[in-house]
């Protein structure tokens, strides 16, 4: 959902990007992607604790 | 057009990867053997508050000199209160703006071991100072920068500073004069000529240090042994902790641009990277459309330059380096101009404070007539 919103908002102003639509995505994709994955990374020990 | 856009590029993008060559760096290992020739000098000034590292001093009390400015009935008190407790106290009692190195010139006369580690009250090593001590004494070294990490990496600000000094820390390997105040080691004879030459300007104070040391001919090394200090827990702690180094940094980049051109590397990035293109990065900040088309691929870029460049301290949290240090060169380097500007207005002289106290050529110096 954040992905499509933001690239919404690119869309909406016009961006016609240097790389490409399809590049511009996915690197926004894997930005979110390695934000998400330290997240969780951080998270499981104290989910596993709370398992535990 | 395009062609020297991409070498701009190229040219950036290598200056960020420098810490690859942190493996070829000449670095001094830490071997097994140790020596109980070094006083530990920790200065101390302002508020007792500033002293933290006394449980892990105390297994080095007969080491460790204290070196307290006392200017008022609390620091009186609490020299008292140490002495005591059986601390080796130096009272000083300096007037105007202390700073470390002032205060740690005036304590080096009641220092009579022939190397001193010259430490901040909170930080800490896990080995022996004794084997640094060792490893420099053999190495012949007159100044070590040592390896600063963050001891306490719990809240989001300590966990980013912890990558930031773990990255600049490599970066020590081929810049060694790039000493930090939390610790540095040193010959006491080397120090005192050393800080005999110092401006006592406190923003920018520890690597004034490596330069007036380089400027000498003295022999700077990097001691690969780590030592763990306090890092600002706070966002605002950071802030002002931050605001005052970018003001060193501004009087390293411009107020004695004549003494960091010896070091171009150094010069080229402080000066031009960070500081004159400071202006170029808010310019394309200013396109919305221009930068929502490229900042994923700058970030993108970025996060792979962190990994890459200091694999051997690599930290999942160098995900999110990347916006810091965006944050950071974007935010704090006007700030820092101006808060070296608000000093300089603060003291009221024409000449612009902070300027080195040597001259521009290197000069040798034998260091004999000041060994104890």
């Amino acid at each position: 959902m954040a992905i499509r919103a933001g690239f919404a908002a690119a869309a909406l102003l016009g961006v016609v990007t240097t790389f490409g639509t399809g590049l511009w995505l996915a690197a926004v994709v894997v930005l979110l992607g390695l934000i998400v994955g330290l997240l969780t990374a951080e998270a499981l020990p104290s989910l596993r604790r709370g398992r535990g | 057009m395009a062609w020297s856009a991409l070498l701009l590029l190229i040219v950036l993008v290598s200056l960020d990867m420098q810490n690859i060559a942190s493996r070829w760096g000449r670095i001094i290992e830490l071997g097994d053997e140790t020596t109980t020739d070094f006083t530990i000098l920790v200065p101390i000034f302002g508020d007792p508050g500033y002293f933290r590292n006394g449980d892990y001093l105390t297994q080095y009390k007969q080491h460790t000199l204290l070196a307290v400015n006392v200017d008022s009935p609390k620091m009186e008190h609490f020299v008292a209160d140490l002495q005591a407790r059986g601390w080796r106290v130096h009272k000083a009692h300096l007037t105007g703006r202390v700073s470390c190195p002032e205060l740690v010139f005036d304590a080096l006369q009641k220092v009579t071991t022939r190397y001193v580690i010259r430490m901040d009250g909170d930080t800490v090593s896990r080995e022996h100072p004794g084997r640094a001590i060792a490893a420099v004494r053999a190495a012949e070294a007159d100044l070590c920068s040592v390896k600063v990490a963050v001891s306490r990496r719990e809240t989001l600000i300590e966990k980013l500073q912890a990558v930031e000094y773990d990255m600049s820390m490599l970066g020590r390997h081929n810049r060694a004069w790039m000493t930090s105040g939390a610790c540095m080691i040193a010959r006491t004879a080397a120090l005192r000529v050393i800080l005999s030459s110092h401006s006592y300007w406190f923003p920018g104070e520890d690597i004034e240090t490596g330069v007036i040391a380089k400027h000498y001919r003295l022999s700077v090394r990097h001691l690969d042994m780590r030592f763990y200090t306090d890092a600002p827990e706070t966002f605002r702690a950071w802030f002002r902790q931050r605001r005052m180094w970018w003001s060193g940094s501004f009087r390293m980049a411009f107020v004695n641009a004549g003494q960091t051109l010896r070091f171009p590397l150094t010069f080229v990035y402080t000066v031009c990277v960070v500081w004159l293109l400071w202006i170029a990065k808010w310019h394309e900040l200013l396109d919305v459309r221009h930068i929502a088309a490229i900042l994923p691929f700058v970030l993108l870029l970025y996060t792979a330059i962190c990994f890459s460049s200091n694999w051997s301290v690599r930290s999942r949290w160098m995900v999110v380096y990347p916006y810091y240090a965006l944050f950071q060169a974007l935010v704090m380097p006007p700030l820092g101009a101006l808060y070296y500007l608000w000093l300089w207005c603060r003291r009221g002289t024409l000449r612009p404070p902070g300027r080195y106290a040597i001259g521009v050529r290197r000069d040798g110096v034998n260091l004999h007539p000041f060994e104890s």
